[in-house]
């Protein structure tokens, strides 16, 4: 945190105790301004299996089992389609609310998870240049937002694209952000939280946030959402638009999409649920929709052929979607480099042809109305713009859409339970005894 | 430690160290390390399993009967009498009490080093089942030994095979998951000088690693690569399943490993960003030890730049909520672990839940997240309260008749190295109007909550 920032901080958590009520709420009929849901599929989702280019005759020889097959796809434009699993995704596409960019990624092939990450998130290419924080905490530092919830992870942490941002809440599951404190103990901790340099901007944070989050968590969830953490984490996001707390911009990352080996048994789910989530959300937010971007990036697509455990390894070029009421959709973009051998990334990949921060760099400008992309993009210099987007205010009439149904079973992982089991075991008898002793605790003590 | 004597700073190093090397202090373990002294504390915690453990693991396994299954009757108990869930029930109810109560507090915190570092996540009913036998036959054993075993130990285990997709690799069509993160995760480290190619290379090294029902490491030579091989400038002769072992054995012994584990190691137990030459320092003794994980250790904390270091690591949250309940002397029950598995839950830390390969995150830029501070925030306020029948500490402080007195033994228990004059002010300015019976609980949960019990 530099010192400016810390002077705002400071300004803006003595405002907000001095404050009787919802000062920084966005005032009624007040423009307020485009917000951003960045959605980060992690493991590298494979993009020739979501959006397969079934115009490319080498597609199907490098993918003799795992290629999605003419008759069954969803056609798109008449050289790609999308997955059979992706019906939601497809109706937002048919209502132009939704544009895919194939071929995007990073121009340094960086196979690795955590490096493609570290260089999608820092807003950088290659790894080399690292900022440490990220091109959307730098975004929203620009901003004068006077809302504690401007910036939000619905995570448990602050991922690296918000990092640098003091502001940047991590806010878990809405409904689970309460604060049990009684009134001494929120003011003994803040006393000995301004001792710590270092703690004490999260603690006033959570103090906070804590407060600010009421009003939101009185706000119904949209229904529709698929079951799971990706539907949960898009319902809290809209709850936080549709409250009008000032939300500018909430980051999301749902995984799973590192299919190195069976890819078909889980691609149905993870397919079907982004884009029941996708649409279920565009429902709920209604016109607030059209003052909302959905970026949905990934660190890198998939090796173009596939590996003998029907699955596929890390590869290079992959695919962006953007949704919102201020997308041109409709649309695949960018230049397709063909999957023959010649034009292969390092001869086994999808080549790169559209750089993901050109897709950040055209959002920022038309949508978010930013001049200076040099703030966050640093000297690499866009391309020109590829019509992704219509200006900001530019009104768009939003049709209705039908809920989705759900297009594939989800597949049940086990997911570790919000409670331990302790059936049969109280009151632990000789464990009890065993383990205190060891402690310390009882009566006895270590020797 | 009488209760008016000066805090020396050598006192304070002594209580540093269990601080970094346990779950957290607490009274008993604060007069043991006294007593004992520095070096003598850390060669008593780095025998591992031949500290006495009062019958513990025997207690746990009694309980908790799949933690001494054979693979056979696991599988038969998991996947025939569709027990779904008791393997990681088991498995997650052992490791938590294990890490709070158990007195082999050094080797419970090298498991979840090498777990994180071997990162296999319980996300099905079989990685479970995999994962208990992995735990228990694998990392247990090995977490104080040498690295080479724990890396063998790792390539060669059903958990790992099956989480990385290598026992489904073959000549035909090489599956290079395990080979990349074998060598970015387990042990070269991203800039540790490997290449594409030797991905490549090395993950048709390891075709035919693979699985044998239940739970076997088997070699498959009809699906093997035969081809000759060149693995960082090595050539590499087909001769089968010694391909990789040997692979395995150079690249444990290599200089960017040794660093890299180093590093790791650092920065668990000390610092988030480690100091070149405590690195240095750290490193040489991995590589003239051969990889001893103990000679390393002892080697780390006898440093005197480690031993002057201040509390600089942000406690994770499971650290956090240990402590806690060591500080409290909380003993085992319901609510205890139903408190501390809800600041898991909460803080997001349950064991063996991390998705992706490189394990838990051990820096503060991810720990120190609004979610992770409201967590800390409603334990500390609601544990102390809900324990004060089961905390020794607690009700020794409810005997004491004068604030000062409950003062003064609540920060031996719960603040060691010492309230400051602040905070000390504080307590008593907050607690004055409380009424007496509340005080205790009260007084703790401050402390606990206070910034100054998030470092160690």
């Amino acid at each position: 945190m530099n010192r400016r920032e810390l002077m705002k901080w400071m300004a803006l958590s003595g405002a907000a105790a001095a404050a009787p009520g919802w000062v920084w709420a966005v005032e009624e009929g007040q423009d307020p301004g485009e917000r951003l849901i960045l959605l980060f599929l992690r493991g590298g989702a494979d993009g020739l299996t979501l959006v397969p280019p079934l115009g490319d005759a080498a597609y199907f020889d490098l993918r003799p089992t795992l290629s999605v097959g003419e008759s069954e796809a969803l056609p798109l434009d008449g050289y790609f389609g999308l997955h059979p699993a992706a019906a939601s995704m497809k109706t937002l596409y048919d209502a132009g609310e939704l544009a895919v960019v194939h071929a995007a990624g990073t121009t340094t092939a960086e196979r690795s998870h955590f490096e493609a990450q570290a260089i999608m998130e820092q807003g950088i290419d290659p790894i080399d240049l690292a900022t440490g924080d990220g091109w959307l905490g730098r975004y929203l530092a620009t901003l004068n937002s006077g809302s504690p919830l401007a910036a939000a992870a619905l995570d448990v942490a602050v991922p690296l694209s918000m990092a640098g941002l003091s502001s940047a809440l991590a806010l878990g599951e809405i409904d689970q952000f309460s604060l049990q404190l009684d009134t001494r103990t929120r003011l003994i901790l803040t006393e000995l939280y301004g001792q710590d340099p270092l703690l004490a901007p999260t603690a006033q944070a959570v103090f906070d946030a804590a407060q600010a989050l009421r009003p939101v968590q009185a706000f119904p969830t949209g229904s529709d959402y698929p079951a799971g953490p990706l539907g949960t984490a898009l319902a809290d996001a809209a709850r936080l638009i549709k409250s009008g707390t000032g939300l500018k911009a909430a980051a999301i990352n749902t995984g799973g999409w590192d299919t190195h080996e069976s890819q078909n048994e889980d691609i149905d789910g993870l397919i079907g649920s982004l884009g029941d989530a996708l649409l279920a959300l565009r429902n709920d937010l209604g016109d607030a929709w059209t003052s909302t971007t959905v970026l949905v990036k990934t660190e890198f697509g998939r090796r173009a052929y596939e590996n003998a455990s029907l699955g596929t390894d890390h590869g290079h070029g992959g695919v962006m979607l953007v949704a919102g009421g201020g997308v041109n959709g409709g649309q695949v973009y960018g230049s397709w480099p063909g999957l023959h051998a010649s034009a292969l990334s390092d001869g086994q990949d999808l080549a790169v042809t559209t750089d993901y921060r050109q897709v950040i760099a055209e959002m920022l400008a038309l949508r978010f109305g930013q001049t200076d992309l040099s703030a966050i993009l640093g000297a690499w210099q866009p391309g020109p713009w590829g019509g992704l987007f219509r200006p900001h205010g530019q009104a768009v009439g939003l049709t209705a859409l039908a809920t989705p149904m759900p297009t594939s079973k989800v597949e049940e992982e086990f997911t570790p339970p919000g409670q331990l089991d302790l059936r049969g075991l109280a009151p632990f008898g000789s464990l009890r005894r065993r383990a205190s002793q060891t402690l310390g605790a009882g009566r006895r003590r270590l020797r | 430690m009488s209760d008016t004597a000066p805090i020396t700073n050598e006192l304070k190093a002594l209580l540093r160290l269990v601080e970094r090397t346990t779950y957290g202090g607490n009274r008993a373990w604060s007069e043991r390390v006294e007593s004992m002294g520095y070096e003598g504390f850390i060669d008593w915690q780095l025998q591992g399993e031949a500290i006495d453990d009062g019958g513990l693991e025997d207690a746990l396994a009694s309980f908790l009967p799949t933690l001494r299954m054979d693979a056979e009757t696991l599988a038969e108990h998991t996947f025939e009498q569709q027990n779904f869930g008791d393997a990681q029930r088991d498995l997650t109810i052992a490791t938590v009490i294990r890490q709070v109560y158990s007195p082999r507090q050094l080797l419970e915190r090298m498991v979840e080093f090498w777990s994180d570092h071997f990162n296999v996540p319980i996300n099905s009913v079989r990685s479970a089942y995999f994962k208990t036998l992995e735990d228990r036959d694998m990392v247990r054993p090995r977490a104080l030994g040498r690295f080479e075993d724990l890396l063998m130990g790792s390539a060669k285990s059903p958990a790992m095979l099956f989480y990385l997709d290598n026992f489904s690799s073959t000549a035909e069509g090489p599956n290079e998951n395990y080979a990349r993160e074998m060598f970015e995760l387990h042990t070269l480290g991203v800039d540790g000088g490997y290449t594409e190619a030797d991905i490549k290379e090395t993950a048709r090294v390891f075709t035919g690693w693979s699985i044998a029902e239940p739970a076997q490491f088997e070699f498959y030579s009809v699906i093997h690569d035969f081809d000759p091989k060149t693995v960082l400038g090595q050539a590499i002769e087909p001769t089968g399943l010694s391909e990789g072992e040997d692979l395995l054995r150079f690249v444990a012994a290599h200089e960017s490993t040794a660093r890299f584990i180093s590093t790791k190691l650092i920065r668990r137990f000390v610092a988030d960003d480690p100091e070149p030459t405590v690195v240095d320092g750290v490193a040489r003794a991995f590589l003239d030890s051969g990889g001893d994980i103990k000679a390393t250790l002892k080697a780390l904390l006898m440093l005197p730049q480690v031993r002057q270091t201040l509390p600089l690591k942000l406690k994770r949250p499971n650290e956090f909520s240990a402590a806690m309940l060591r500080a409290l002397e909380v003993e085992l029950g319901e609510y205890a672990l139903d408190g501390h598995y809800q600041a898991l839950v909460a803080g997001g830390q349950i064991p063996f839940s991390w998705p992706a390969p490189n394990g838990y995150p051990d820096e503060r830029a991810y720990w120190q997240s609004t979610n992770g501070f409201l967590m800390r925030f409603n334990q500390a306020t609601a544990l102390p309260g809900r324990m004060a029948s089961a905390s020794t500490l607690l009700q020794e402080v409810s005997r004491e008749s004068g604030l000062d007195a409950q003062i003064d033994l609540l920060a031996r228990g719960l603040r060691p190295q010492g309230l400051s004059r602040d905070e000390r002010r504080a307590l008593e300015r907050y607690s004055r109007r409380l009424p007496v019976s509340q005080r205790p609980a009260a007084l703790a949960s401050w402390i606990l909550g206070a910034p100054e019990s998030q470092w160690r």
